[in-house]
């Protein structure tokens, strides 16, 4: 447990580091974002010192201010929950975000797990079945493929074919407008439906990675006495399958979760603007061509801190499966 | 020095015999050199200069023709410039901003990596630090918000975006490099070489870069399409100045723009650009892919244990 | 004499196309330890494989080799068996084995007694009943069985893992024990008492061992008889007082000399030349480059195998009489 506790502190360090380098880089670049809207409403004829009024309130730190303080003045906001107020929405950024984070997990979670078990299944299948080479041939060329496709790519080709002109899977929207949002069969049933196609451009571009790194894994688990071991003692093929072949594979790239996690929660700002889906990538890229700096920072802040969070996470539950990890700590 | 040239010799042998088996690979490194040939054919100047914008949905996503050949084989995009010219001379831009970001994901990845393993102590503690820290931030969500804030006239500077788009990216190169320095460190043939009378830096750049050097050019192609994954993809969310060599920019334009939801009017506009992305980034991924292999000591044993 | 418990007759086992096991005859007799003895890579574990069905899919076994065994009236080939009546009634039941690399065969994700449970339902072993017996045996091998149970195969030292091992293979109570380099990799004291161990369990669950080593010194201990194997061929067999008082055979010669300072102390000597490499072996007496007797006829044909005196074999051209 205190192993745990420390893992903790390490990524709160990490975290804090992260996002105040972060804020250092945005208010020292050359288009500091509080000196860009001050312009802004300069121009709108708004008088010099009611426009530095009105920064501050949306932003939190005056664009007057020297960098340090404004950088200490954001910091303090992120720590006490105050990101500021949304130009655009006009209520405040911690509201805006509160709204988008439940489907973003949503999104994310489902697309995660789906491209894990499928990642898995295809990069065991490869290792399993390799002396079968039209197999593997055919199925490394289509994971290379799906490999070379950007993900915001796949995006807008489905959307505009199985979505718009074909008009086979729902391509706009969170959910059909003839449910109630709530804990109701449909409205949960619509939810599923209409993340279809989104869902599938994540798994899609996202598998390849997990089978090809499986399945070198699994090569290599292949040839270790255990697995020779296990056939000796009359064990059923599928049990040296799964928990012989299958666990011992997962476990070394078990880390890999949090990558994907990640690479999936950035690739939510290409899907969700695509597909018109709520969260919190949707949000980033609709405030970022609206230039509404205050809910760009507060989304990044909140999107550095669940990637620290995840990485927390697959760190403690890898030391709770893999027994090696939890030796090798004490 | 022949023993060095002995051993590049070998290698360059080893690289050859796993390109020479895959078909793949040679069409993967046939498809590059076009793209580096196209590149180059722009900036010395063999293709005409782009047409000025001719504004007006008459002139928008015109049909193929064959009017001053071959330019208009492909009709025309949003501004009315022919196609095919526009998706040419976005080759060497998304090049030089594809590899430039790359050397600098790499140049800093392999230094920060070889300075805190070699050096180690407090050196590596900050370093370490450093790396862990970049690590946790993704690029191109650190590059969007930049991208966004940058004044205009920086954005469209190569070098600025080649270094927005690799500002995170050199973390986990340097945390594999700082690694591999560490085992090596611990090998004798360091202790040889110093006992030979070789300065400390001369052995740190000699013998560690040259062991890692496959692992390096992987990165290099890796980092490549990572950066046309940015370039590209930003634009694609409107953020990038709407400069129509931007093949981000061409398929933003024939979605949003040219109707490609509801007619067939803009198909060439979508699917050029798309295309030219997608081989790109094949080309380069299994290019990568080679290059593992080569660092892949196993399959080196095994093809190397073949000549004898 | 007392009976035969498994033959092995004829084998020849090839990866690829190389053969790596030639022509090899022997039997085991119910209660002795049946050693097989010789260099690295000379094909021991594949004969053991062999008995175990346990060859990788690149391996062949010539059709006309046998691999009887005794246990009903009429023996069995088990080389003929179908796959489903060898699991379900010789693997594990009838043989068992202690496998070689004893460091790395057992899973690492699983705990120890995870490996007594599968085992015992994969042969359809009742849970209670093989918790018990996976606990008397652990005991048996000198673990105790409520830590022991628990850990995972990296919590436990080479020696402890080795213990496991053998008392997994006893588990489902079988006649013969292929025991695969059972003390290699371990420390000298560790060494011992494993030996001391197998002795004692041989004794009290009646069991026959087939013993493959290169370590001459445990196989002089434990052994009834030998089998000295010389590029996948058996070139000597006798018993253990002839392999070692009076061997005949010049491998089996600078074997001992090798290892043993044969009476008097000189440094051990090394058999000159290399291991043979089974792409490229030689004609005649694959012993031949390396033997300090070898005629002309040894270059040229493969040596008989001779029985020199009672129960004593020897492959070589010095014992024929021609
Ligand atoms: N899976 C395999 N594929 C190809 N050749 C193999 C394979 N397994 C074993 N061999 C070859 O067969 C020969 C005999 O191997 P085997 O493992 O039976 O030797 P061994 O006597 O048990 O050696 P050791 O004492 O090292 O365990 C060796 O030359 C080895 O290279
Ligand atoms: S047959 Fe000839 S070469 Fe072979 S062991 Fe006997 S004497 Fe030596
Ligand atoms: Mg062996």
């Amino acid at each position: 447990m205190n192993w745990a506790l420390r893992k903790a502190i390490f990524s709160l360090a990490a975290w804090f580091l992260a996002v105040s380098i972060s804020i250092l880089i945005i208010v020292l670049s050359p288009g500091d974002p509080a000196l860009i809207m001050l312009t802004g409403f300069l121009q709108q004829g708004i008088p010099y010192d009611q426009a530095v009024r009105m920064v501050q309130a949306y932003i939190g730190f005056s664009p007057a201010e020297p960098w340090w303080s404004k950088w200490l003045r954001y910091l303090l906001g992120v720590v006490t929950g105050n990101l500021g107020v949304s130009i655009t929405y006009r209520i405040p950024v911690a509201q805006l975000i509160a709204n988008a984070i439940p489907w973003s997990i949503f999104f994310v979670s489902y697309s995660l797990s789906l491209t894990v078990i499928l990642g898995v299944l295809i990069g065991i299948a490869l290792a399993y079945y390799r002396s079968n080479t039209i197999f593997v041939r055919s199925v490394t060329t289509v994971l290379t493929v799906f490999n070379s496709i950007p993900n915001w790519i796949l995006a807008a080709v489905f959307f505009v074919y199985i979505g718009a002109r074909w008009q086979l899977l729902p391509y706009m929207g969170p959910y059909s407008n003839d449910v109630t949002p709530g804990l109701n069969l449909q409205f949960i049933a619509s939810v599923l439906y209409h993340y279809t196609l989104p869902t599938m451009v994540m798994v899609l571009t996202s598998i390849p990675g997990w089978a090809f790194g499986i399945s070198a894994m699994a090569s290599a688990i292949l040839k270790e006495d255990f697995i020779t071991y296990a056939k000796a003692r009359g064990l059923p093929s599928s049990r040296i399958l799964w928990t012989y072949i299958t666990r011992n594979s997962i476990l070394p790239i078990y880390a890999n979760i949090a990558i994907t996690f990640t690479w999936l929660l950035v690739g939510t700002v290409w899907l969700e603007s695509q597909f018109l889906l709520p969260g919190l990538g949707s949000l980033l890229a609709t405030t970022s061509g609206a230039r509404d700096y205050p809910v760009m920072i507060g989304v990044y802040v909140i999107l550095i801190t669940a990637i620290v969070l995840g990485a927390l996470f697959t760190d403690l539950t890898y030391g709770f499966i893999d027994p090696r990890a939890r030796v090798g700590e004490t | 020095m022949s023993e060095k040239s002995r051993n590049l010799a070998k290698q360059l042998k080893l690289v050859f015999k796993i390109f020479s088996r895959s078909p793949t690979l040679l069409f993967s490194l046939v498809v590059l050199l076009v793209y580096i040939i196209a590149a180059l054919v722009v900036v010395l100047g063999f293709v005409p200069p782009l047409p000025p914008y001719k504004g007006g949905w008459e002139y928008m996503y015109q049909p193929p023709s064959l009017r001053d050949f071959p330019w208009y084989i492909l009709g025309t995009e949003y501004t009315g410039r022919p196609l095919l010219l526009t998706i040419i001379y976005g080759i060497p831009k998304t090049l030089a901003v594809a590899f430039l970001s790359a050397l600098i994901t790499v140049g800093v990845g392999t230094a920060i990596g070889l300075i805190a393993g070699y050096v180690g102590g407090l050196v590596d503690e900050l370093l370490s630090l450093a790396i862990n820290v970049a690590l946790t931030i993704p690029t191109y969500l650190l590059a969007l918000i930049l991208v966004v804030i940058l004044p205009p006239e920086l954005k469209t500077n190569v070098l600025v975006l080649a270094g927005v788009l690799s500002i995170t990216a050199w973390a986990s190169l340097a945390r594999a490099v700082r690694a591999q320095t560490i085992a090596l460190k611990r090998r004798e043939f360091i202790d040889v070489a110093k006992t030979i009378g070789y300065g400390s830096w001369k052995i740190m750049f000699d013998e560690v870069l040259r062991f890692m050097a496959p692992f390096i050019a992987m990165n290099l192609v890796l980092s490549c399409v990572g950066a046309i994954y940015g370039y590209t993809g930003l634009a694609f969310l409107g953020l990038m100045p709407m400069t129509p060599d931007n093949w981000g920019v061409q398929i933003y334009m024939a979605i949003r723009g040219g109707g490609a939801l509801y007619s067939d009017k803009a198909i060439l506009a979508l699917w050029s650009p798309i295309i030219t992305i997608v081989l790109l980034q094949y080309a380069l991924i299994n290019i990568a892919k080679a290059m593992e292999d080569i660092f892949n000591p196993a399959l080196r044993t095994y093809l190397q244990g073949e000549e004898m | 004499m007392s009976e035969i418990l498994l033959g092995v007759k004829n084998l020849n086992v090839s990866y690829f196309n190389t053969k790596v096991v030639s022509n090899i005859y022997f039997n085991i007799f119910k209660g002795e330890t049946y050693a097989l003895v010789g260099e690295s890579g000379c094909g021991k574990s594949t004969i053991a494989s062999s008995i175990m069905r346990t060859l990788p899919e690149i391996a062949h076994i010539d059709a006309d080799s046998q691999i009887l065994y005794y246990a009903s009236p009429h023996p069995v080939d088990l080389l003929k068996v179908p796959e489903y009546e060898f699991s379900n009634n010789f693997r594990w039941r009838e043989i068992a084995m202690v496998p070689q690399g004893a460091l790395n065969s057992l899973n690492p994700t699983i705990r120890i007694k995870d490996h007594f449970m599968e085992t015992a339902r994969a042969h359809n072993l009742d849970k209670k009943e093989a918790l018990e017996k996976a606990w008397k045996l652990l005991e048996a091998v000198k673990l105790d069985p409520h830590r022991v149970l628990s850990l995972y195969p990296i919590e436990m030292s080479g020696g402890m893992k080795q213990r496991v091992l053998i008392a997994l293979a006893l588990l489902l109570n079988p006649k013969l024990l292929i025991l695969d380099e059972p003390t290699t990799a371990l420390d000298v004291l560790t060494q011992r008492e494993i030996l001391i161990m197998l002795n004692e369990l041989k004794a009290k669950y009646g069991l026959t061992y087939m013993l493959i080593s290169h370590d001459i010194a445990l196989v002089a201990d434990i052994a009834d008889r030998v089998a000295i194997i010389y590029a996948g061929r058996i070139v000597e067999e006798s018993n253990v007082e002839n392999i070692f008082y009076n061997p005949k055979h010049p491998y089996t010669i600078g074997l001992l000399k090798a290892v043993l300072k044969l009476g008097e102390f000189r440094e051990p000597e090394t058999i000159p030349g290399s291991t043979p490499d089974y792409r490229k072996l030689p004609p005649g007496c694959k012993f031949h480059p390396r033997c300090p007797f070898a005629m002309d006829i040894c270059r040229r044909e493969e040596p008989p195998f001779i029985e020199v005196e009672k129960d004593h074999f020897v492959s070589c051209w010095l014992y024929a009489k021609r």
